[in-house]
């Protein structure tokens, strides 16, 4: 750095800006993970799960494949004996459903007389979800009544047990409609808005987008004090820590621009269906990352060690997710910064709605964001030992 | 033979070593201890004493009734009142007729709008979060019911949020199943009853996540705190010099590090008792399982710090290795024999859920996928770190 460069405010600052860009970018491996990253979640998410999760119209839940591809283990009890049709045997109907479905590899089918023998299976985790065809079932519906059909599911396997009940629901559904079924209401249901393309991209983004920006700008900018080995001489120089802050702060946040315009690159690539203008889209990156940044370095001011950085990072990390699925208060999920992004993106970007209608969420994050740059300067600025 | 004995000797000092200056040098850092403990003792607390809410999920559903006649205005009422089938399922939802004010996107500067309900509002407001569903009925609708005993109904859901989409379609159906019990309506119909084993409505959201959580938090930070172990270690390179050779180094930090996830799990079973989150096995049982799944993340964490060359990149490596796992755990459902967190999760429902033993097959399976994991990423940091890498910091 030149003396004149020193000693100009402005010169200072961009020189500052550009060593810290320097840093990070001289690490060429980590910037290589940093960047690809984005690119191999969304890749995996648009090629390896079905293109299609919802129909327009349809039966079941319509939310199946959202939540995996796996194979369903079914069992099927038939108690019905009953006739009222001539010529069909309406329970055998049902199962021969399953069955169809069997043939083409949906399910895997245990047709079974004894419920208790299937109930000890769903309590040791051997079957996923068995049908009762209760007696009468036959009958009743000849009458025009009306039949319950009690669909046993284990909510142990708390992750499956959408899909398996959207699978059995779906195979009902088109029982139903063939056999005309309806009850009295003949509904016709229509999914307005679903995707044509990468659905489950679609699904997933207002989760996964903020991840990625809040995992890597969080992770990345949590080493940007405690890693910076030439700071101590710095401060001898007119630089003070407040450009050194600022600086690490834009030259981050920099880099991370980089992640957002992946992510946004991305999306135009896999089609993602925006109805929000692409430069809405950029402004909540933008805010999302800024707030990702300034989280990283308020750890990295506060930690004593590189490690102690990654830990805080980890914690902060692990605690907005577990908080962001689990607990519903409102006044606790407004200081979650994953959950205003997820917020965000959902209603303006997918919806479509203006920003304004997430102003909420856009000022807990401006808030936190300036609270946290205040909090980071003020603990950088009290730092003696800085290595 | 005494050759060999003495080899193993000196091998085993060396490892022991190794691992007491792995725990000095982890210990001189108190902080990273200190948060090594503080996740499970500030996580497991919140969401043992959050309560289950679907506030979030409440469906907000117009009818925009074109027959106007008592039958029609008898539907609507009964969807307004209704919150479920009495004594089986009990639903929430905001129900706006036709001619009424629903809340719409406000303008800018403006809180809130209202808008009077009618077709065309609801094409507009449906990607909105202000509407997730809308209910057409149709002229003819009550002279349907007359002379057929069934009308038709179109209804259309907002498929943006998917969960939501699935909340919104089980009300209306809930609702429209009490319609017709209440105003003893029937016709050919297959109900679809749910019954869940075991049934989770009364269980606390510990409960519900501890087999997700609880592998989660050990695996993670585990994997974190160990992917700076080798790239982090700065008098390696000198102890390079001395008699311990490569293959040790993995081991003894595999070692220390797995001494550290055992104090970790052992804190975070504790509160989970403490909670009172029922658990159907041996605890010793349960702990053994939740220390495989965090020393497999000690092997992975290793291994990361093996093939890096900086703090930054190994950190960097965490996070990429940590979203492929969560994608192919919650979205795409593939590739799970080498996702630990499922296997440790199988084992972990098996033993504290299902209230099997260490010895079922169910959970010697998913044990011994899990362990392989480790062995897996174990011996190729040894290959690795022996054959491969070069450069230490």
């Amino acid at each position: 750095m030149s003396l004149k460069r020193l000693f100009n405010p402005f010169e200072r600052f961009f020189s500052l800006i550009e060593k810290e860009t320097r840093v990070l970018i001289n690490d060429k491996g980590a910037m290589i993970i940093t960047f690809f990253i984005p690119i191999i979640s969304i890749v995996i998410l648009a090629t390896m799960v079905p293109e299609q999760l919802v129909s327009d119209e349809g039966g079941g839940t319509g939310i199946g494949g959202v939540v995996g591809t796996e194979i369903p283990l079914v069992g099927i009890i038939d108690y019905d004996n009953s006739e009222g049709f001539p010529d069909r045997d309406l329970s055998a109907d049902l199962v021969a459903k399953f069955q169809e479905r069997e043939e083409n590899g949906e399910c895997r089918l245990l047709i079974s007389t004894n419920q208790s023998e299937l109930e000890k299976m769903i309590g040791r985790g051997e079957l996923d979800t068995f049908i009762i065809i209760p007696s009468l079932f036959e009958f009743n519906l000849s009458i025009h009544l009306p039949v319950i059909l009690p669909v046993v599911l284990d909510t142990i396997d708390s992750i499956s047990l959408m899909s398996f009940q959207e699978f059995v629901e779906g195979v009902i559904y088109e029982f139903k409609v063939e056999n005309n079924f309806m009850g009295v209401f003949q509904l016709t249901k229509i999914r307005m808005n679903v995707p044509e393309n990468n659905q489950t991209y679609f699904a997933a983004f207002p989760l996964l987008i903020p991840m990625l920006i809040f995992g890597i700008g969080m992770l990345t900018s949590c080493q940007a004090i405690i890693s910076d080995i030439p700071k101590d001489r710095m401060v001898l120089t007119p630089t003070n820590k407040q450009e050194m802050m600022a600086a690490k702060v834009v030259a981050n946040t920099g880099i991370q621009l980089g992640v957002g315009f992946i992510i946004f690159i991305s999306s135009v690539f896999m089609k993602l269906e925006i109805r929000s203008s692409y430069f809405e889209y950029a402004v909540v990156l933008f805010i999302l990352i800024l707030n990702a940044v300034l989280t990283g370095v308020a750890i990295s001011a506060l930690a004593k060690s590189s490690l102690a950085a990654f830990q805080y990072f980890i914690f902060v990390f692990i605690l907005n997710l577990v908080i962001m699925w689990f607990v519903q208060d409102p006044t606790i999920l407004a200081l979650i910064p994953l959950n205003n992004g997820s917020e965000i993106l959902l209603q303006v970007v997918l919806r479509g709605q203006s920003l304004w209608t997430c102003f909420d969420q856009i000022m807990n994050l401006t808030v936190e964001s300036i609270v946290l740059y205040i909090f980071a300067y003020l603990v950088f600025r009290r730092q003696k030992t800085m290595l | 033979m005494a050759e060999i004995f003495e080899d193993a000797k000196t091998r085993f000092l060396r490892i022991s070593a190794m691992v007491i200056k792995e725990f000095k040098s982890l210990l001189q850092d108190k902080s990273t201890i200190l948060i090594l403990f503080l996740v499970p003792l500030v996580i497991i607390p919140v969401l043992a004493t959050s309560n289950i809410s679907t506030d979030r999920l409440i469906p907000t559903i117009w009818i925009i009734d074109y027959d106007n006649s008592e039958q029609s205005e008898q539907f609507i009422t009964t969807m307004q009142n209704s919150s479920g089938v009495e004594g089986l399922i009990e639903l929430s939802k905001i129900v706006y007729a036709s001619g009424e004010l629903a809340p719409i996107e406000p303008p800018f500067l403006e809180k809130e709008a209202f808008g009077i309900v009618s077709e065309e509002l609801a094409q507009k407001t449906i990607p909105t979060k202000y509407l997730d569903a809308y209910i057409i009925l149709q002229e003819g609708f009550q002279e349907s019911l007359a002379t057929n005993g069934t009308a038709e109904l179109v209804i259309y859901f907002d498929a943006i949020d998917f969960i939501l989409m699935v909340t919104s379609e089980m009300t209306v159906l809930v609702s429209l199943t009490d319609i017709q019990l209440q105003n003893m309506l029937l016709e050919r119909d297959i109900y679809f009853y749910p019954e869940l084993r075991p049934d989770q409505t009364d269980m606390g959201i510990l409960a519900l996540t501890s087999s997700l959580i609880v592998p989660l938090l050990g695996l993670f930070t585990m994997l974190l705190i160990s992917s700076q172990s080798i790239v982090g270690d700065i008098p390696l390179k000198r102890m390079l010099n001395t008699s311990l050779r490569r293959g040790e180094v993995v081991t003894g930090k595999v070692i220390s590090y797995s001494t550290l996830a055992l104090f970790q799990v052992l804190t975070t079973l504790l509160l989970i008792k403490l909670f009172g989150v029922m658990i159907n096995c041996l605890w010793i049982e349960l702990f053994f399982v939740v220390l495989v799944n965090s020393i497999v993340g000690v092997c992975m964490g290793i291994f990361i710090s093996t093939i890096t060359r900086t703090k930054l990149q190994a950190s960097q490596l965490f996070l990429m290795v940590f979203f492929i796992m969560f994608i192919f755990q919650y979205f795409t459902r593939s590739f799970l024999v080498f996702i630990p967190l499922e296997q440790t999760k199988i084992a972990y429902e098996a033993l504290a859920n299902r209230g099997m033993s260490l010895l079922d097959p169910i959970v010697l399976n998913a044990l011994f996928k899990l362990a392989l994991n480790g062995i897996f990423y174990y011996v190729f940091s040894l290959i690795y770190i022996k054959y491969i890498k070069k450069r230490f910091v």
